[in-house]
Formats: structure tokens, sequence, C-alpha cells
């Protein structure tokens, strides 16, 4: 049978503030195990909850970047459960009012452009981590309270291919906006993937299944893919899909039941008591929203009309932020867009990938690299030479320096260069014969032995140049 | 409601009472099934449920700073064990 497959898709990102949801206690990663909390997030009794006014913000950025309506008063709700890793017994978060709703979030296919619809943008508190070992479960309650966003799309993905497209979407938007930190390895951004497959053409849906902390863009695709492969064979057999939440294996690249859901699972939702409703100023909101920070799709467009790159170029700069900024930088510096272009995404990412490095910690400053630009274009170094110079440039040098110690600047010195040239000629009477016999490659063996007579130092147009015209004379 | 009623909530509820607790609950409810009664006898047709004291809305937020911490002793001191600084209690997943 033909199927479709439907793909919903949950995603909770931890907030970029200094302190909790509803606490002062600090938010860290990776801090001393129970050293980053307070009564308020281990749910001591008496405690009130207190809204962090940063996390708010960030809150609005998001819903504003995602095309969200916003609702200016903000509520909470209690989901009521029981887990190790929920100390109150209940997590707070905005069931009825999310602060935003609707909104959408453009992706690229193969068919072309394609608008993902979300349902929602809602805050909330993130829970405590667990650890798992033979002898029983470690709570770390550091993360407990730390602020969310989860942002929940409608089922309108179609395959592998678009869950991660849309993924990655987001998590460049946000990582634009400064959010969030958006590491799926470090859990800072969590992915849960609702997918089902129902008959081509049929409007109703099938039994879904839920996969469960992806932690990579890749793993969205293939978890997606195993996932799809798996239900249509059950389905095509006759079988019944099951709903049940599963996870993903890395080593076996399948996904594996976890546990088993009778359908829904009663949260006996409620409005959080404990929180007034907050009446945001329109004011503040239209200043946040006045002054987000460039999106990604601003800035590629940007990158194609203001420097004239290709939509190529414009995009693998673009997907990558933090090599975005050093482009950025590097052109502040220089007008050669496209040559600075050329050597930030082939040089540049080369180099970091053989060194295993990020951009951040790398000595390479932009602007060396924009003057190493202009020592190209002005003939001061020729290409060849830029490679040299910029892997001095990579360890923290100036070009103008490295160039200067290693005597590598180009021979552009018109006398000097003329008096080579002419020394090269004396020297082979049969290239000067063949010249005048009407074989042009004979300038070409001439400007080989230049440079060979100045090690490579040259200027290749000058020296051209300049025996096209002694040979003239001869 | 007999003994066994509140037996079955506490084990829902995951904590333990003893025979003497049940009793003592049995004969509370009671007393407190007679005042309900007494609240139903008030009007509440076309009023809405109130979640908050105030109908007022507000307009405070607190400000992303760091105020205060426990320390991780004191954090750490309600649980029944501890192991390298975590709590621990049994495993909770398969």
């Amino acid at each position: 049978m033909n199927y479709e497959t439907v793909i919903g898709i949950e995603i909770h990102c931890e907030l970029k503030t200094k302190t909790k949801m509803f606490s002062g206690a600090p938010v860290s990663f990776g801090a001393v195990a129970n050293s980053c909390v307070n009564e308020i997030d281990l749910g001591h009794p008496g405690t009130m909850p207190c809204v962090n006014k940063d996390a708010v913000r960030l809150a609005v950025m998001a819903a504003t970047a995602l095309h969200c309506e916003i609702d200016p008063l903000v509520k909470f709700d209690r989901k009521n459960y029981y887990y190790s890793d929920l100390p109150k017994g209940f997590q707070i978060t905005q069931q009825f009012h999310p602060i935003g709703s609707g909104g959408y979030v453009e992706i690229e296919t193969d068919a072309g452009k394609k608008q993902i619809r979300l349902n929602r943008i809602h805050m909330e508190e993130d829970t405590a981590k667990q650890f798992h070992n033979e002898e029983g479960t470690l709570i770390d309650f550091n993360r407990a309270g730390t602020p969310l966003v989860e942002i929940v799309s409608e089922a309108d993905m179609r395959s592998g291919q678009e869950a991660a497209a849309y993924v990655e979407k987001l998590r460049s938007i946000l990582n634009y906006l400064g959010v969030s930190d958006v590491k799926m390895e470090e859990g800072s951004m969590r992915c849960d993937v609702n997918i089902s497959l129902r008959e081509a053409g049929s409007t109703e849906f099938g039994v879904k299944t839920e996969i469960k902390n992806l932690n990579s863009i890749a793993n969205i695709s293939k978890a997606v893919d195993y996932e799809v492969a798996r239900q249509s064979e059950i389905l095509n057999a006759g079988g019944t899909i099951v709903q049940e939440t599963r996870r993903f294996d890395e080593a076996s690249k399948a996904t594996v039941s976890m546990r088993k859901k009778e359908g829904n699972v009663d949260y006996k939702y409620f409005p959080e008591p404990n929180i007034l409703p907050i009446r945001l100023d329109a004011e503040w909101i239209a200043d946040i929203q006045a002054h987000l920070p460039e999106l990604p799709d601003q800035r590629k467009a940007r990158y194609m009309s203001e420097y004239c790159l290709n939509d190529y170029d414009a995009s693998v700069l673009v997907n990558n932020r933090e090599l975005a900024e050093f482009y950025d930088e590097v052109c502040r510096h220089t007008k050669e867009y496209k040559t600075a272009a050329n050597w930030t995404i082939v040089e540049l990412t080369a180099a970091l990938n053989k060194s295993n490095r990020k951009l951040e910690d790398h000595p390479c400053d932009p602007k060396h690299l924009a003057d190493m630009i202009q020592m190209i274009k002005s003939g001061e170094i020729s290409s060849k030479q830029a490679k040299t110079v910029f892997e001095e440039i990579l360890q923290g040098k100036d070009p103008q320096s490295v160039v200067e110690e290693k005597g590598m600047k180009q021979m552009s010195d018109g006398a000097e260069l003329l008096k080579l040239v002419n020394e090269v000629l004396d020297n082979n009477p049969k290239s000067i014969e063949d010249f005048k016999n009407g074989k042009d490659r004979a300038v070409g063996f001439l400007v080989g032995q230049v440079m060979k007579a100045s090690k490579g130092t040259a200027n290749p147009a000058m020296t051209n140049q300049l025996i096209k015209q002694e040979l003239a004379k001869r | 409601m007999d003994k066994e009623y509140f037996q079955t909530l506490a084990k829902q509820l995951m904590f333990h009472i003893s025979e003497e607790e049940a009793e003592q609950l049995q004969e509370e409810f009671v007393i407190l099934q007679k005042q309900i009664a007494l609240l139903e006898r008030i009007d509440t047709e076309n009023v809405k449920e109130m979640v908050y004291p105030f109908e007022a809305e507000t307009a405070f937020l607190r400000e992303d700073e760091i105020t205060h911490t426990i320390s991780r002793e004191a954090a750490l001191s309600n649980a029944q064990a501890v192991m390298a600084g975590h709590v621990h209690v049994p495993k909770v997943v398969k």
C-alpha cells in the first residue's frame, strides 16, 4: 500500500539566562552536582515561584522570530505527575495560555520552500538530570527550574529530510537570536518526533509513535527513515501500530521501544495559583520586537544582495553562525567580498577541520585575513604565497610581518624584474627564436624561468607583460 | 469512605500510613464532608470559578540576577541516600 508519512515535532530549548525560571539560583551546565539550587528549585514547602524577566524577554524574541501571535497576559499552569526528576510533584508550564500561538518556520525542500506551521511556543521549567547505573538512579537538581521554551509544530512534515530541515532551521533561528545555546549534544536543545503513517489521500491520522531525545540533526533523519520503514512493514503485514515511546539507538541505527502509552496520561492541569497573571507592558514587547538581531534568512539575503555571493556560498556561511560573524568582520576591512568568502569557506574551514578546533578557540584575526586579501589584490603577494601567509595568520600573526620575516614579498619592482627578464632572455636564445616562429608557448616557458630565477617571488602578471615587451624589441 | 479507601489513596501517593492514621483520617473526613455539605447550600449558579485570591493583574517580573543558592550539604540533607554528591534512589528505569 502507498503510505503518507505524518510528522510533528516538539522541541525543548533551554533559555540563555543567568538564573532559573522561578528562582534566583544560577543556571549552569557542568557545575558540581546539586551546587546550583535553592529552596524553590527543590520545591520546599512554603516557597513561592517568581518569574524571570529575562526568560520572558527571550521567549518573546523567539515567538516573534517564529511569526507567532504573542499573548501579553502571561499565565502559568501546573502539570501534575510523579517522577523522581520533578521535586515539586508538578511542573510549572503554560498549558492554557502559551506566550506564542500559531506561527511558522520556512524550510527548503527538494520541491522548493515549505512552511511548517507551529501550534505554539510556551515557557516552562526544566526537570532534574538523572543518571542511571547498576546501583540505582542518581539525581542532580542543578538543571531543575532552568527556563525552557517548548516549541510544538503542527504535523506538517512528510519525510525524515523535512523533519531534519525543520529542526536545523529552528536551531539556526534560535542561535542567531542568541536565546539559547541550542547544543543538541549537551541537551540544551532536545527534540521529540511524533511519526505516523496513513493511506495516501486520507485525512485521518494513523497511530503514532514518539521518538524521544534525538541528540543530532543527522539522527533525526535516520530515526524517521527507520521508523517509517518499521511501521510500513507492520501495516503491510496486516498488523497494527502500538502507540508507544521509542528511542533511537545509535549503535544499531534503529528505534527501540521504551514504554507503551496507554491512551493519554492525565496530567490534571490546573492554573498555577502561586503566580498571578502578569500583564506585559506593550511598549516593552514592541521594543523587544524592534531590536531583534538579524535572522539567518535576512543575513543570507544581505550576503546575496550586498556582497553578490551566490546562493550556495551565502548558505554555507549563514549555516554556521560563527563563520558568518567572522566573514562579516573580514568584509568590514575589504571590499573583495567574493575572495573573502572563498578564503573563509574553503581555507579557513579546512584549517579548522584539520586542527579539530572551533573558530572561537582560534587566534585568527579577521582583519589579518582582510589585509592579506588586499595584498593579493595589489600584487604584493601571489595567491600561491598567500597560502603560506594564511598558515601564519591562523596562528595569530599579521600578514605584513609574515611577508617581511619570510622575505616573501612579490617582486613587483619594475626595474628589478626587467633586469631579471633580460637575463633570462639572454640565456634562452632558442625560446626567442621559437617565439618569432609563432610558438606562443615559448612565453610560458620564459615566465617559468623568471619565476624559477626569482624563487617564486616574481609577480606573474608583470613578468608576462615584460617578457612580451622585451621579446618585441629583439 | 472506609479505612481501605485511605490506605489505597496513600499507596497511590506513594507514602505509608499506619492503621491508626487511617482511622484518624476517616474520622476527620466525616467532619470535612459535613462542612463541604454546608458549602453546597451556596448558590453558585453563573459564578465563575476563582483561581487567584485577587482578580487584579500584576506587572512584576524578577530581574535575572543571582540571589542565593543553598549549600550542597543542605540540598542533600533531606535525601535518604546520597551517592557521589547526588540524591540516590532505586533505579527508575528498566
